[in-house]
């Protein structure tokens, strides 16, 4: 357990139960309480909680839980209003800090007037934070639903592949995390409630030591994640901004999977144009598509019919199986509909698993196997007859030579 | 059972009615009446006390009249004391049954 001393003898200790387990918190204060560890008034940030170490004493001390919803017992901070803790105080009882969903208060006389002398009345200020955990939880659900529907709309695996696919399956774990901890509090209240109104009473020296090392252990585990999703995040970033792993096509020697525009005629005289740029090749790799490629060439080509000229992109990807390329050609598809000026083009019949043709810009979408590759097929000859019909039959038969996985 | 919290009032929650059937009270001049009332028998704590305020203006049996200084003063409503008189008229019931089942068994 982390414990740091400081001059003033405050002690640092992160609680060893969840802070709805309201028998667990109050039941480990108190043995703090006797090893001399006392805590401190809003002796609580960030998880921790803060003691004054002091000669070992006897003290009890309780959670209530706060009526947020009426407004009649705090002062619109929700901490306890003075005339509460007027009377708290003349029966013993002062108040340290607001813990949560509750006012933790401590005692040093014995017996003082318990602050809760009505277990139904206990039950039912119980319940007003069971009903806020339950809400709080449906609506996380449902915003969840929501969130999935929408990206259902947007482009999930595309963004996986871009921001990274393990860094996508941590941060919905983290989602799934939150989601499982709020329906835990929630059963944790909903048996803690008719543990009240059942027996009268709730247990103020449980035994918290049991599950103490597996809740410090699923702290940590939740701080890893974190920490993780927030640096895997970061690098996404930083390597978008700084267009991490971008190099100039003069520097590129690879030979690439699709064809660029020096591969529309073998023969031609070649000539990149001096716009370095707009001629770059991004390669990285993903758990969902271990291959992937964002080409950006643009280039003169003088060949026997004419000049090609103009701007090339392309984004090729590789994936696991040929129903996650299709699943990607849907996305990109989805995404170009969106486009006001939306249409399809005429594209002559290919041997691929899927092959679509779209305006405003000029976009071939093909799909064999587990290759999905998209090009947006901006050149054209001088007298501007297009040429994405070529580079579609050209790329297909490329395909076709690469022998992907069967769909 | 009751379907609803406040269909019938804890003996706590019908000692707070009749305390401020008995006129206008501060939490603490409340917590006083019941011990005072009871001879110390039943001792209202103070988050049970509260909390009943807080359920009891939420159900309109009480409203704020005054606030003075640190102190919330609170009357009964109509609502209010027709639930007192209520719980009132089920307690007497109660009383008269068990009444009259001592005296059917004294009588037997």
């Amino acid at each position: 357990m982390a414990e740091t001393k400081k001059k003033n003898h405050t002690v640092y200790r992160l609680p060893p139960c969840p802070i709805y387990d309201v028998e667990g918190t109050e039941s480990w204060l108190s043995d703090l309480a006797q090893e001399g560890l006392m805590l401190e008034k809003d002796g609580f940030f960030a998880g921790f909680m803060s003691f004054q170490r002091t000669a070992p004493r006897a003290a009890q001390y309780r959670l209530e839980a706060i009526q947020k919803l009426s407004g009649l017992l705090s002062d619109g901070d929700e901490t306890p209003s003075d005339e509460v803790l007027e009377l708290s105080e003349k029966y013993g009882w002062e108040y340290l800090v607001k813990y949560g969903d509750f006012h933790i208060y401590r005692s040093f006389d014995f017996p003082a007037r318990e602050l809760n002398t009505d277990p139904d009345v206990q039950a039912m200020a119980l319940n007003e934070v069971r009903k806020r955990q339950r809400n709080a939880a449906i609506w996380s659900v449902i915003y969840l639903i929501i969130l999935l529907f929408c990206s259902l709309y947007q482009q999930p695996l595309l963004s996986a592949i871009a921001i990274g696919t393990p860094c996508v399956l941590l941060f919905a774990t983290l989602i799934i995390w939150a989601e499982i901890g709020q329906l835990v509090t929630f059963l944790h209240l909903h048996k803690l409630h008719r543990k009240l109104k059942e027996t009268g009473s709730i247990d103020h020296k449980k035994d918290w030591k049991k599950k103490a090392a597996a809740h410090h252990v699923e702290k940590i585990l939740y701080l890893c994640l974190v920490i993780l999703v927030l640096i895997l995040t970061f690098q996404a970033c930083t390597s978008s901004v700084m267009d991490e792993g971008e190099i100039s096509l003069e520097d590129y020697s690879e030979d690439p999977p699709f064809v660029t525009i020096a591969d529309m005629d073998p023969t031609g005289k070649y000539s990149m144009q001096e716009l370095s740029y707009s001629n770059t090749v991004k390669e990285w790799s993903d758990w969902i598509a271990p291959s992937n490629y964002e080409w950006h060439e643009y280039a003169s080509l003088i060949t026997d019919d004419g000049t090609i000229s103009g701007p090339l992109s392309i984004t090729y990807h590789e994936t696991v199986h040929p129903w996650v390329a299709r699943l990607i050609a849907r996305e990109y598809l989805i995404d170009a509909q969106k486009s006001q000026h939306f249409h399809l083009m005429d594209l002559q019949e290919l041997d691929v698993d899927y092959a679509v043709a779209y305006a405003p810009s000029p976009t071939v979408l093909l799909q064999k196997g587990n290759i999905i590759i998209r090009a947006t097929v901006y050149f054209n000859y001088e007298d501007g007859s297009s040429l994405y019909q070529q580079w579609a039959e050209l790329m297909a038969q490329m395909l076709q030579q690469t022998k992907p996985e069967k769909s | 059972m009751p379907k609803k919290a406040m269909d019938i009032l804890t003996e706590s929650m019908f000692y707070v009615l009749m305390a401020l059937s008995q006129g206008a009270k501060c939490g603490i001049d409340i917590a006083d009446y019941i011990d005072h009332r009871t001879f110390g028998r039943l001792q209202i704590g103070p988050a049970t006390l509260y909390t009943i305020l807080g359920k009891f203006e939420k159900e309109r049996f009480i409203q704020e009249v005054f606030v003075e200084g640190r102190k919330r003063t609170y009357q009964i409503t109509e609502k209010g004391h027709i639930a007192y008189l209520n719980e009132l008229a089920r307690l007497k019931q109660c009383v008269a049954d068990a009444a009259a089942a001592e005296g059917g068994y004294l009588n037997g």
